[in-house]
């Protein structure tokens, strides 16, 4: 079986789960919720063994999922790399949770020796491992322990009188997050987040104040709409439900620009039919299950509705004060992630690379910096291909947009024009600016922010000087102040500050 | 929870065989003091912790590691369960 595909299993589920403690109530924990989603499974369990002693009985078993849980307590902790190498199939270990044995203040995160640093350096080459193969799943039971403090998820009479490492009432939690990481990696998976407008997306009801009444800002509304965004960048499909008319939901997402773009959303159903109705309809129009769906709303009885009427829904319980709605919403970790994917390497390479850049930054002067980076520039001429990419930077870049203009893709195609592509001597930056000619005037010049204080426009009116008489100018929007002057400074043909 | 629950003397006996019940999900003989837990219907290892700890929720008791190892019989809970308090602490 190729341990990268879902699995879709004809017979039961075989899950091995091998700890170095007494995990009895895990596995009967793991039964249940594997009970609940109705994934038929056959659990078996191996008590203080280290996996290599018990090689053979989990080749006869045949799992089709083996669990690996190495507890702080039990201070084995072994190196995992050559013992993963030895176990076939997908896999998923546990996180250990962080425990100080208090014998050296705060020296014990320094000194190397003591549990405290030996669970954190494990848990990081835990980590690190699985980024790097893809059958390797992890639980973050250390998560767990943090979320909840290690006095209610560690009870010390119970490791005393049996080692069993992780208390009974918090384990049902950790089976619950276990099975989540086998479901997404078996293809059931939460892809889209459909938020209530009225008081969850902004403070106010619409109707009845209109969009100038509904205040965005009060607290907790921007952390809302900031994890959002963030769920939106790492893949999850937003949507919108909100009893109210179209007029008004538009009025109030356009107050929402630019930093929380119309955009985001992927599908907005609004009306006066029932959220449950709303919900169906959003689940066909982007194609996913009902059973793909988180609904935040922040009425009582909304949220009863739907859980009573479309159980498959997730219906996350959030606090009424707004403020207090992102912590709870983190804390019951709704959207699992499948195994990592070919983007998401690539994505944590860019981290690594902006790190060091970062580092680079710090050593020395601007202009030395910027030299130091060693630049490359690609331009790219716009294509069918690229007008995608080329209409989104338009779309998203504010601070540096020459004439604030902002296209589709539709209307980028058949436009001459370039996307440039950046990399420097830590790595490849992507596509980071866009240029459109209508004729030999620059219509359109849009510069990433991230692309930003290195130099790169000197590089790119270099690249525009050479594709003939090129003209360009300056139009004033509120966010683009520091185009102004950039012409000038680079002696690149423009006409006049064209009047708004 | 500001205080520990308090189980009223005549309401024991009934409480102590629910959570039995709750815990081993099978219906239970008359429960004899010299019963021992580990002849109960249902048992194994895992459940007599897990009944302990029942116990504890409902009586508002806490064991420690060699009172929780040493209750083997009915009559050990009855003895653990009337030790718990009568009335509510003083405020």
């Amino acid at each position: 079986m190729n341990p990268t595909e879902p699995i879709f299993p004809a017979r039961p589920l075989r899950l091995a789960l091998c700890a170095d403690s007494s995990p009895q109530f895990l596995v009967r924990a793991l039964e249940a919720e594997l009970l609940n989603r109705n994934i038929p499974a056959e659990v078996r369990s191996w008590a203080f063994a280290a996996p290599q002693t018990v090689l053979k009985e989990l080749q006869a078993f045949n799992p089709d999922w083996t669990g690996l849980w190495f507890c702080s307590e039990a201070e084995v902790l072994p190196t995992l790399a050559p013992l993963i190498e030895k176990l076939p199939g997908n896999l998923f270990c546990y996180t250990a949770a962080t425990c100080d044995e208090g014998t050296c203040g705060s020296l014990a995160l320094i000194r190397p020796e003591t549990l405290r640093a030996r669970v954190l350096k494990w848990n990081a080459a835990l980590v690190e491992l699985a980024r790097t193969l893809p059958r390797l799943a992890v639980v973050d039971l250390d998560g767990l322990q943090a979320q909840r403090g290690r006095e209610n998820t560690f009870d010390p009479r119970l490791w005393a009188i049996a080692r069993v490492a992780f208390a009974p009432h918090a384990v049902p939690e950790l089976a619950r997050r276990t099975v989540d990481v086998l479901a997404a990696r078996m293809g059931h998976l939460r892809k889209v987040l459909v938020t209530d407008l009225d008081d969850t997306l902004w403070d106010g009801r619409i109707g009845e104040v209109g969009s100038e009444g509904i205040d965005p800002d009060a607290p907790g509304f921007p952390a809302y709409r900031a994890w959002l965004g963030k769920l939106v960048s790492r893949g999850i499909l937003l949507a919108a439900a909100s009893r109210n008319d179209p007029e008004a939901v538009q009025a109030g997402l356009m107050r929402l620009n630019p930093l929380f773009p119309t955009s985001s959303f992927s599908a907005i159903e609004c009306g006066w039919g029932s959220k449950c109705e709303m919900l169906r309809q959003i689940a066909r129009r982007l194609h996913v299950g009902i059973d793909s769906l988180v609904f935040i709303d922040d009425r009582p009885e909304q949220r009863a509705e739907v859980r009573s009427e479309l159980p498959e829904v997730a219906v996350p319980e959030i606090p009424e004060d707004p403020a207090c709605r992102v912590e709870a919403l983190a804390r019951q970790s709704l959207f699992e992630a499948a195994q990592i994917t070919a983007e998401d390497r690539v994505r944590v390479q860019t981290l690594r690379d902006e790190e060091q850049r970062e580092a680079a930054a710090a050593a020395c002067s601007p202009e030395a910096y910027i030299a130091s980076l060693r630049q490359k520039l690609i331009p790219e001429p716009l294509t069918s291909a690229n007008v995608e990419r080329a209409a989104q930077l338009t779309q998203r870049c504010n601070q540096f947009n020459m004439r604030g203009t902002r296209h589709t893709a539709a209307e980028l195609l058949g436009k001459r024009g370039w996307l440039y592509r950046l990399r420097d001597r830590f790595g490849e930056l992507g596509l980071i600016s866009v240029v459109v000619l209508e004729g030999n005037f620059i219509e359109t010049w849009a510069l990433s922010c991230r692309a930003l204080n290195r130099g790169i426009e000197a590089l790119i009116l270099e690249h525009l000087r050479q594709q003939g008489q090129l003209i360009g100018a300056y139009r004033a929007t509120p966010r683009n102040t520091r185009c102004r002057t950039v012409y000038a400074a680079h002696a690149f043909p423009h006409l006049p500050e064209e009047t708004p | 929870m500001t205080h520990p629950p308090i189980v009223p003397i005549p309401d024991r006996e009934a409480a102590l065989r629910e959570v039995l019940e709750g815990v081993l999900q099978k219906p239970l003989p008359p429960l004899e003091n010299a019963s021992a837990l580990a002849d109960l219907p249902g048992w194994d290892s895992v459940l007599h912790l897990e009944l302990l700890l029942a116990l504890e929720r409902r009586f508002g008791l806490r064991l420690t590691a060699a009172q929780l190892v040493g209750l083997h019989t009915v009559g050990d809970l009855r003895a653990a369960v009337a030790s718990t308090p009568q009335t509510p602490p003083s405020a």
